[in-house]
């Protein structure tokens, strides 16, 4: 059977630009609605960026292939999003690090990792734990729940492939090797993100700080960290490199899964849970499916066992690319799994790449002028 | 009483903080039904019950606050770390760090599940904690102070109660890998801890 024959638009131009255009046409609105103005080098990464994120969402349209180039667009913007961050808290606070005193006056950014750490606190101490700020140029407390709230219900934990400006950091080590070094990791292993979910939000009601963010985060180590002063923040720096040294980087590379993303992310765990309530997800055709287990192997998030995707799918679409059948596909929860694929395919695929845009342009762009800033 | 009955109830959300993932990791790894995980956190309860009674015991003795050193503290929070390592480590049947070591002790506590549940609640109680705190600065020169411990134990277990009611969850496997990893990390924690009040002094 021809697998691209599952896709409406493969293959096909004219059908492929009829659904990129309109997506082109928000790219372009969100990356120049709001800027004027900039020196030519803003100017010349703004129009990248909108040519590369229009690039890659047509290639993903027209070549069928959903992870091959999502992964290109998720990966560039990480590295560019940690570029731009690092330069604007120069020129905002002239340093990478933070104190305890600009902790405590709420003058870092807004992680939307922190938020689970939130609900316990909220709910039985009444007591809001707010390491966000509301400095002009980085997003304001209030902002970032609504857009983490509208990505949870949307997307679910689509939201760790599509829309976080840290995920792109493990999928892209987790490439580099064309096969792994590790071959077998258990799927099990996932169930650690849920254990560090309930133990972290409980330990930071106790503690009255966001305990992952100011202990253990990895992405730490690229954007902002406290500054060393004495044995505990000295402690607390090397925790970060080591745990980016170890999850993000060698563990990835060694097994070609996001060992971070999947194993000890509690985010990625609170999301997993509104997958339940999701009406998108990625789904095994069992009367197309042979039985090859190449949908498990490629799984970067341990979540397919048995040849079906569980709770933890993040619809990265890497096993849709890798099944040789097209029993594996995106999926609306209630329709019928052979019919209306691709109908299915391009809803999930519009909003996810809306949110990667909206997410991460803004950023792409600036650390793209920064870059070009130093050859002109 | 009254009073005491109020700072634990209005201190209970600070108690499930600080112990409930304790019992929480305990009641989700085994997932029993519902009422064997009502029967952990039963022991795990008489476990800080003891521990209050006898500081109540000492309080009236002495009559001073100086009734739990930071040594004792320290001790108390590693001791729980042990108990939660060998109890994670132990229980899992994969090959790993420590493996054949703890899973000879807990394999000597086999079927004695609530007996680790009572032990772990009465060493964390040896805790001095902020809630602990106010009820023995209000307990210091009143002639009930037992009686004082006994509706402060109350009130700060009003937030422990829903939490067996997670044996009411299908997916056990899912709950129960959940448990035995939250019980690891909950033990290095409470061992950061220890080391940390060590270290400070």
């Amino acid at each position: 059977m021809n697998r691209k024959s599952n896709y409406w638009g493969t293959g096909r131009i004219g059908k492929s630009i009829l659904l990129f255009a309109p997506m082109m046409m928000l790219i372009m609105l969100m990356l120049l609605g709001s800027a004027s103005g900039g020196d030519a080098a803003t100017q010349i990464a703004r129009l990248i960026t909108i040519a590369f994120f229009g690039a890659m969402f047509f290639l993903i349209i027209y070549t069928g292939k959903t992870d091959k180039w999502r992964a290109v667009a998720f990966i560039v913007s990480a590295l560019l999003f940690c570029i731009a961050f690092i330069h604007n808290l120069i020129l905002e606070r002239g340093s990478m690090t933070f104190s305890n005193a600009e902790e405590l006056s709420c003058t870092i950014p807004f992680c939307h990792i922190v938020t689970t750490m939130m609900i316990i606190p909220a709910a039985v101490k009444q007591t809001i734990l707010f390491p966000g700020s509301l400095v002009e140029g980085f997003a304001s407390i209030s902002a970032m729940f609504v857009i983490v709230l509208c990505f949870s219900i949307v997307l679910g934990r689509g939201f760790c492939s599509w829309g976080c400006f840290y995920g792109g950091w493990d999928d892209g080590t987790s490439r580099i090797l064309r096969k792994p070094v590790i071959k077998k990791v258990n799927n099990s292993y996932k169930w650690f993100s849920f254990a560090m979910l309930i133990v972290m939000a409980l330990w930071s009601a106790e503690a009255a700080e966001p305990t992952y963010c100011s202990w253990l985060c990895p992405f730490k180590a690229v954007t902002e960290n406290e500054r060393i002063i004495d044995t505990i923040t000295l402690i607390k720096n090397i925790i970060f490199t080591l745990t980016f040294a170890v999850l993000v980087v060698v563990l990835p590379l060694l097994t070609k899964k996001r060992i971070q993303c999947a194993t000890f992310c509690p985010m990625g765990a609170l999301l997993s849970l509104f997958n339940k309530i999701n009406i998108f997800e990625v789904k095994n055709d069992t009367s197309k499916c042979i039985g090859c287990g190449k949908c498990e192997k490629a799984c970067p998030m341990l979540a397919i066992e048995k040849r079906c995707p569980t709770l933890t799918c993040s619809k990265c679409g890497k096993c849709v690319d890798a099944c040789p059948t097209g029993a594996m596909r995106f999926h609306i929860k209630g329709t019928p799994i052979d019919k209306h694929t691709t109908i299915a395919r391009t809803l999930f695929i519009f909003p996810a790449y809306t949110f990667l845009v909206t997410l991460c342009g803004g950023s792409v762009a600036n650390g793209l002028a920064l870059i070009i800033n130093l050859f002109i | 009483m009254v009073e005491s009955l109020l700072i634990g109830l209005s201190t209970s959300a600070s108690c499930v903080a600080q112990c409930g993932n304790i019992i929480l990791s305990i009641i989700m790894a085994e997932n029993k039904s519902v009422g064997r995980s009502y029967g952990l956190l039963g022991g795990f309860m008489l476990g800080r019950l003891l521990i209050y009674s006898g500081i109540s015991a000492v309080i009236s003795l002495i009559d001073s606050a100086a009734t739990i050193p930071a040594s004792v503290t320290a001790v108390s929070l590693i001791a729980v770390s042990a108990i939660m390592l060998i109890y994670s480590v132990g229980k899992t049947k994969q090959l790993c760090l420590g493996h054949r070591f703890t899973r000879k002790i807990y394999s000597a506590c086999h079927g004695r599940i609530s007996l680790l549940a009572f032990a772990a609640g009465a060493l964390s109680s040896l805790n001095i904690c902020p809630p602990i705190i106010s009820l023995i600065a209000s307990s210091i020169g009143t002639k009930a102070v037992f009686a004082n411990f006994v509706m402060f134990f109350i009130g700060t277990s009003v937030f422990f109660l829903p939490m067996p009611l997670i044996g009411a969850i299908k997916n056990t496997e899912a709950v129960t890998k959940t448990g035995r990893a939250a019980a690891l990390i909950v033990s290095i924690i409470f061992l950061a801890k220890g080391i940390g009040i060590i270290i400070n002094g």
